[in-house]
């Protein structure tokens, strides 16, 4: 009984500190604004306040005039739905702005889905002589348009690089001494050498489609670092949209999802009085069950015999045998 | 409970990364590599033998924008420093070499052989840095774990570039002695020396330049060509008299500037090659003249997009009105060109897109030049707003579950309805779209399922006007739902699951104490009887009752079957028979398996048989 109870009270305890910390831990998930960690775009969420798109197809409502608008979407990693595609083809045509920052993720099915011939490839960008402290965050170096005004140099992080950049304009490039491999290697190893372009600017009907090299620009911890936050500033009109939805959410976020749902389900009126009913009447049922417990550990017949004392022992004990076997105990 | 903790929350934070990003904080330091830096600094070497002394600063400046930890960077800059050095001697000497060129070109050789003079000595500098160089490579080599060959080799080319730069010089000097042998040979220096007969012109009028050209003895030479030269184009060629003067009337350019040069040349021709040296006057400068007109430009201070905005004005000089000038008007990125009419007035009509950004936008007014009329340009602001429309939403408080919420709602701007508008409410899973009918109402629906729950639902209503210079409004709202089937079912329910808890703890609350189950045979006393209720009570009651009749109390050491068998005969078979009924009923409900409630109907039926018996015999 003790052993049992103390089981369930840990397991109750620890629910309810684990529900807590789900809520009170900030959010680790990458490139997600909620993350306050260097992975995370906390910073661009409390300077820019964007709006939070959770699906592509919202831009049809959430976008008022798409000539003012911004869409970053940065780092996808899940496909691209055609609704999704079709949602981005419409903002961009319409006079949207479009930042897609990726490397290794599913930006190519964006880029496939406007028909435009760039492409991110694969491989990682090192520099050895132009970086930010180590090779695998290379600087590149901007040209002279208006989107990359006091835009000096940018600090890359684990980046990939553009091909087939034909038709495009390049607004960045890496330096001459930068170099692509599979993994980080040293400039011997080196799949191709640079220069290489790194970002790029497509037309698509009316709008704009910029292209990085990098989903980790601006991020917190790669932000503040050369002219990052500058080109964001540039890039960011007076209406500004983030996907959202084509993160992988960690752990922690799908608990909290799950979390806030069932919250949102207690609020509702019937489950929370019913709630508040159950919990009192459960409070009072324990006790009383309590109180039905406590006869387990009495032994009756000792109890008779301090009441009555000139009670004959053997015949107690022989009732209380035969109730127990009248009760079906063994 | 702190293994389950840690269990759970290891697993909750402890989420995989991509691999797209590594923590900056967790990167150390690298030092640049250095065949690529080398690489860098051999590149501005061949820079600086070509003579491409701007490629070789931009190659160094490159250098030193290359990440270098702070022990190293420190050599860095000082080796890059004496490389600039370097740059700066040889940009020296060939500055000073091609003076002494330009100088033998005039035959003055000896201002030529001075320029040598100095070309020299910054040659000598240049060799003395070089060798500083070639000793700071190989530490610079060594700091940074690497060979120096790279370095030295280009180092060792520019000390062979220093010879030939140095063999450059000895041949200018050789010519120096050659210009000299010729002036002993009777070759004269000649000298030009104009005047204008104006500082300051009106553009397009016309300025008279006179001048003399003399030899070093001041003896004019006579049909000699002179070159004239208005800001660095030659206009005119004139001949010298028999006393060497010369004169020339010049137009004077419509430039709308503060000034224009003017200078003369002559270059002796035949055998003149062989007497006389070049001369060029010195350069002297006409202010130039003109007028700059007003130009008023009236800008609307606000514009909507879609609309066109009228921009008038006015271009005059002094009060008079100017007409026929040409005016163009840049905004939005668009141009407009237009011509001032006899009164000075013009006109545009600036149509602002329908997807400009709100905010400040520039209007540039600007008028061309016109004969000694000079450029005039003005610019405006203009601010891009979008006009707020009105909402005026008529929406329930609450609604059921099963049902609708009507939403209503007028869109007008300044009293007029906007028809035609669209209008999106999103509601809990539900998008409506309607459109504003010609009066400016609409009606949507917000539909609630019967399963939802009674709550606040919230919902948001966004109204986009068809017209570009309006702005669209949004606002966000809730509605209660009350789900009639759940308020009244789950109280039912819950009171039921109540009752039946509360029933079935007054069953355990009798049977509570198996003690005194146990007991209740032995004890018969008045006070445990009034004390006690349900079957228990109500069996202490019959045995109170029998116990009177037949003068036969129950012992604590009797069993209900015992007690039975001594009150056999004492009482009437009738009482006798009701009592044992009622005796094995209690019996069994003590003893036997609990299957429900306690039969107290049927007891108290029994009892009051008893009672009934008893009094009757009594």
């Amino acid at each position: 009984m003790r052993v049992k109870s103390v089981l369930l009270l840990s397991v109750l305890v620890s629910g309810a500190v684990l529900v807590g910390l789900t809520f009170v831990y900030p959010s680790v998930d990458d490139l997600m604004v909620e993350n306050p960690f260097w992975n995370g775009l906390s910073k661009v969420y409390v300077s820019l306040d964007p709006v939070r798109v959770k699906e592509l197809s919202e831009l049809r409502t959430l976008v008022l005039n798409p000539g003012n608008s911004t869409l970053l979407i940065l780092g996808p990693s899940t496909p691209f739905s055609e609704e999704d595609l079709r949602a981005l083809r419409v903002f961009v045509s319409r006079g949207g702005l479009l930042v897609l920052a990726d490397d290794f993720g599913s930006g190519n099915e964006v880029l496939e889905g406007f028909g435009v011939s760039v492409r991110f490839e694969r491989l990682l960008l090192q520099d050895r002589l132009f970086k930010e402290r180590n090779g695998l965050m290379p600087r590149t170096y901007g040209e002279r348009v208006s989107c990359l005004m006091g835009v000096d140099s940018l600090v890359l992080n684990y980046a990939g690089v553009l091909r087939d950049v034909e038709g495009a304009v390049v607004l960045a490039w890496s330096s001459p001494f930068s170099y692509v491999s599979y993994e980080p290697s040293v400039p011997a190893e080196a799949v191709l050498s640079g220069p290489f372009p790194v970002v790029v600017e497509c037309g698509f009907g009316e709008g704009e489609i910029i292209v990085v090299s990098d989903s980790s620009l601006f991020i917190n911890s790669m932000l503040d670092l050369g002219d990052n936050a500058v080109l964001l500033s540039n890039l960011c009109r007076d209406e500004l949209f983030i996907d959202e939805g084509h993160c992988i959410p960690s752990r922690l976020t799908v608990l909290r999802a799950g979390l806030s749902g069932v919250y949102s389900v207690l609020r509702m009126t019937e489950i929370r009085y019913g709630l508040c009913i159950v919990v009192v009447f459960v409070i009072f049922n324990v006790k009383w069950m309590k109180g039905d417990d406590e006869e387990v550990v009495v032994d009756e017949v000792e109890e008779l015999m301090k009441r009555h004392p000139e009670y004959d022992r053997g015949l107690l004990e022989e009732l209380q045998e035969k109730r127990r076997k009248a009760r079906g105990y063994q | 409970m702190i293994l389950v903790l840690a269990v759970f929350s290891y697993s909750i934070v402890g989420a995989s990364d991509l691999p797209r990003h590594v923590d900056p904080s967790l990167l150390g330091s690298e030092y640049p590599f250095s065949p690529q830096l080398f690489e860098l600094y051999t590149s501005a070497f061949g820079s600086i033998i070509a003579g491409e002394y701007v490629d070789a600063r931009s190659l160094l400046d490159t250098v030193l924008m290359a990440y270098a930890p702070p022990d190293v960077r420190e050599s860095l800059e000082e080796y890059t420093d004496f490389v600039v050095d370097v740059i700066g001697g040889f940009e020296s000497t060939e500055s000073s070499l091609e003076e002494a060129v330009h100088h033998l070109r005039w035959l003055r050789e000896k201002l030529a052989a001075d320029s040598i003079d100095e070309a020299l000595r910054c040659l000598w500098e240049t060799n003395r840095t070089i060798g500083i160089l070639e000793e700071s490579s190989s530490p610079l080599a060594l700091e940074l774990k690497s060979s120096a060959q790279t370095l030295l080799q280009g180092v060792t080319e520019l000390g062979l570039h220093l010879e030939d730069v140095n063999l450059e010089i000895l041949g200018a000097l050789e010519e120096a002695e050659l210009i000299g042998l010729l002036r002993t040979a009777g070759l004269r220096e000649s000298e030009l020396v104009i005047s204008i007969d104006v500082e300051e012109a009106l553009v397009g009028s016309s300025a008279s330049i006179e001048g003399y050209l003399v030899d070093v003895n001041g003896t004019g030479l006579q049909v000699r060509d002179v070159d004239v030269f208005l800001g660095g184009n030659r206009i005119d060629t004139v001949s010298t008299d028999f006393s060497g003067f010369f004169a020339s009337e010049i137009d004077v350019p419509f430039l709308y500037q503060e000034s224009v040069s003017v200078h003369a040349e002559y270059w002796p021709k035949e055998e003149d090659v062989d007497r006389f040296t070049p001369s060029s006057s010195d350069a002297l400068e006409i202010s130039l003249i003109y007028f700059s007109p007003s130009l008023k430009v009236e800008v609307p201070s606000v514009g909507y997009p879609s609309k066109t905005a009228k921009v008038s004005g006015w271009l005059s000089f002094e009060g008079e009105a100017l007409g026929g000038i040409a005016v163009q008007a840049v905004s939005f990125g668009r141009r407009q060109i237009s011509k001032s009419g006899e009164d000075g007035f013009f006109e545009f009509d600036i149509a602002v897109p329908s997807d400009v950004v709100e905010g400040m936008a520039d209007v540039v007014v600007e008028s061309k030049p016109s004969d000694l009329y000079g450029p005039v340009r003005v610019v405006e602001d203009m601010e891009i707003t979008r006009l707020p429309v009105s909402l005026v939403l008529d929406k329930p408080s609450w609604t059921f579950s099963g049902g609708y919420a009507e939403i209503e709602g007028l869109v007008s701007f300044e009293g007029v309805p906007l028809g035609d508008c669209m209008v999106e409410v999103k509601g809990r899973n539900q998008v409506e779209y309607v459109r504003t009918l010609s009066d400016g109402k609409f009606v949507a629906y917000l539909e609630y399922p019967l399963i939802s729950l009674s709550s606040r639902y919230p919902f948001s209503l966004k109204v986009v006007p068809e017209e570009p210079w309006l702005r669209s409004v949004a606002i966000d709202g809730d509605i209660f739902v009350v789900n009639v089937v759940t308020l009244f079912c789950a109280p039912v329910f819950l009171g039921a699951a109540v009752f039946y808890v509360l029933q079935r703890n007054r069953d355990a609350g009798f049977v509570a104490s198996k003690v005194d189950a146990l007991d209740v045979s032995l004890v018969g006393s008045p006070s445990d009887m009034s004390s006690r209720g349900g079957f228990e009570g109500l069996y202490l009651r019959a045995l109170g009752a029998i116990a009177l009749l037949s003068e036969v109390v129950i012992r604590p050491s009797n069993t209900i079957r015992e007690y039975l068998a001594l009150i056999s005969g004492k009482v009437s078979a009738g009482i006798f028979s009701v009592f044992e009924r009622l005796s094995l009923l209690y019996e069994r409900w003590v003893y036997g398996r609990k299957r429900g409630g306690p039969p107290l109907r049927r007891a108290e039926r029994m009892l009051e048989d008893l009672e009934d018996n008893s009094e009757f015999e009594g």
